[in-house]
């Protein structure tokens, strides 16, 4: 897995087979800046969001972690969304982004029924799907998914998310703890929160801190 | 945790409709096809033979009104042909496939295009088959969601038996010629006891999934709404089925057709109408489950 940090966003590294999100769960303090930037500056309507912040183990519970969830679209590698759209509404860029072409969108409900994460929902006065489209036009100008611009402490991060098998692929990046790519199970069974999938979401985790572990590591 | 996104179940009334109409259909087309098939139907000049031609045009009529009122479900409902655009892999497209070549075999079914005799059989059984096939089609777009309350085996046996039994009700209203003396109290046994399975499936349904943390396994009850109404449909109909049995009468049959009508209408809105809960929030509420169940 090749790792492009937020800084690290140029022309150079734009050339990538699969843009993902990663969210690390250690740094993200749960504020919800990214959901009201993505839902500010794409206008989405009362009731829509595109991206959630899930807080897991709010209740703080001493031997459990507790950490923010941020969940979006996951352009996965075998989107639901695309498959059960009758209308061939949706479609996998080049560069691995699912986005929804809601010319095409005939409001049948079937990709919010089929993606395991809700990521499309149906805009009450349109009567459409909607969904994160990873700021495919600012991405390509240059410039970084809202989301990813308003988190204060560079807990949601664009990675370039590489092919790594179908097995799991352990990766140590500079100045980061351990991160994980997964398949939609496993990935289900090391975060807590996250739903179980078999559509490879293209997610990469900086995992919370295990159990009575303060090592940091899962 | 708050579930999410409660839904109403008059939000997906189109789809209730659609998904109560195409099974009376598919037992229509299959009634017709076993009257067709063993030549058992109706003598000609009785009342019956009269009710058969009904179930010539009652057909069509019913599919011309499932497939308007589940046009009312799109955003473009004047569009309808964009529904067929990805039969590979969506099975919405699939179903609207088999939806129009089902209807156009039931149009010529209509005594208005008077099919001949030689042909009829055939095009029974191929519209009949066509209508299983539909059906199984609906309940394999609801078995290929993410929502757990849908996702289940049980979902492809509620269309299919809500369809077997308007088929064998359809069947029990019309004595065939040369069935025996007790068809129409087997008819109506058999009816009740695929509607129960259908109606306990639909209302107490669940499955047992592994957790999310790994720790365990839990139970994941289907869907949940009106369990107690549930019981008082079976008991009705049961009734009505004893009734049946004691006076061998067709009103009796008809009656149960009605309450079974009635049970199904339910069963889906129960069906569309159970809350919508978000798949994550569900993740973390039955982790926080089992995490308590740890402790």
């Amino acid at each position: 897995m090749r790792q492009i940090g937020t800084s690290h966003f140029d022309d150079k590294n734009r050339d990538v087979h699969q843009w993902g999100f990663l969210v690390d769960v250690e740094r993200c303090l749960g504020c919800r800046g990214c959901e009201v930037a993505c839902k500010v500056e794409h206008g989405a309507p009362p009731g829509n969001r595109w991206r959630r912040v899930y807080l897991v183990n709010d209740e703080r519970h001493p031997d459990a972690p507790t950490y923010g969830l941020s969940m979006a679209c996951n352009h996965c590698r075998k989107p639901q969304c695309l498959e059960v759209c009758p209308a061939g509404a949706y479609e996998k860029r080049g560069d691995g982004i699912v986005i929804h072409d809601a010319q095409r969108c005939l409001g049948c409900k079937y990709c919010t029924w089929a993606c395991p994460f809700g990521a499309p929902s149906i805009n009450p006065f349109t009567r459409k799907a909607q969904k994160c489209q990873l700021c495919f036009e600012r991405l390509d100008q240059g410039q970084l998914p809202f989301c990813v611009e308003s988190c204060p402490v560079g807990a949601l991060q664009l990675v370039a998310v590489e092919p790594v098998g179908a097995g799991v692929k352990i990766w140590r990046g500079p100045g980061h703890r351990l991160e994980l790519a997964l398949t939609g199970r496993e990935m289900a069974e090391r975060v807590p929160g996250v739903p179980t999938s078999n559509t490879h979401p293209s997610l990469v985790f900086g995992l919370p801190r295990a159990r009575g572990d303060g090592s940091g590591k899962a | 945790m708050a579930v999410e996104r409660p839904r109403r179940a008059a939000d997906e009334a189109p789809l209730i409709l659609y998904t109560w109409l195409v099974p009376i259909s598919a037992g229509l087309s299959a009634t017709r096809c076993l009257f067709a098939v063993t030549g058992s139907g109706p003598q000609a000049g009785t009342g019956s033979a009269a009710l058969l031609d009904l179930y010539g045009w009652a057909n069509p009529l019913v599919l011309i009104i499932a497939g308007v009122v589940s046009m009312a479900h799109l955003n473009q409902p004047l569009r309808p042909w964009r529904l067929v655009a990805n039969p590979r892999s969506s099975w919405l497209s699939r179903e609207g496939i088999l939806f129009g070549v089902y209807t156009a075999l039931v149009l010529l079914l209509t005594p208005a295009l008077s099919l001949p005799e030689v042909l009829l059989p055939a095009v029974s059984s191929t519209a009949s088959l066509l209508g299983v096939a539909l059906l199984l089609t609906v309940g394999a777009l609801y078995r290929s969601t993410a929502i757990p309350g849908w996702d289940t085996p049980s979902t492809l046996v509620v269309f299919l038996f809500s369809g077997i039994s308007a088929a064998i009700l359809l069947s029990g209203m019309v004595q065939p010629a040369g069935a025996a003396e007790d068809w129409r109290a087997l008819s109506v046994v058999a009816a009740y006891l695929c509607q129960g399975i259908s109606n306990l499936l639909l209302r107490f349904g669940g499955r047992i999934r592994r957790t999310s943390s790994g720790h365990g396994r839990t139970f994941m009850p289907g869907l949940n709404g009106g369990r107690w109404l549930s019981l008082c449909f079976l008991s009705v109909e049961g009734a009505v089925v004893v009734l049946a049995l004691l006076t061998g009468s067709p009103g009796a049959v008809v009656a149960l057709f009605v309450i079974v009508a009635v049970d199904q209408l339910h069963g889906r809105m129960v069906f569309f109408g159970r809350p919508f809960e978000d798949p994550t929030e569900m993740e973390i509420e039955r982790y926080r489950a089992t995490y308590r169940d740890d402790l």
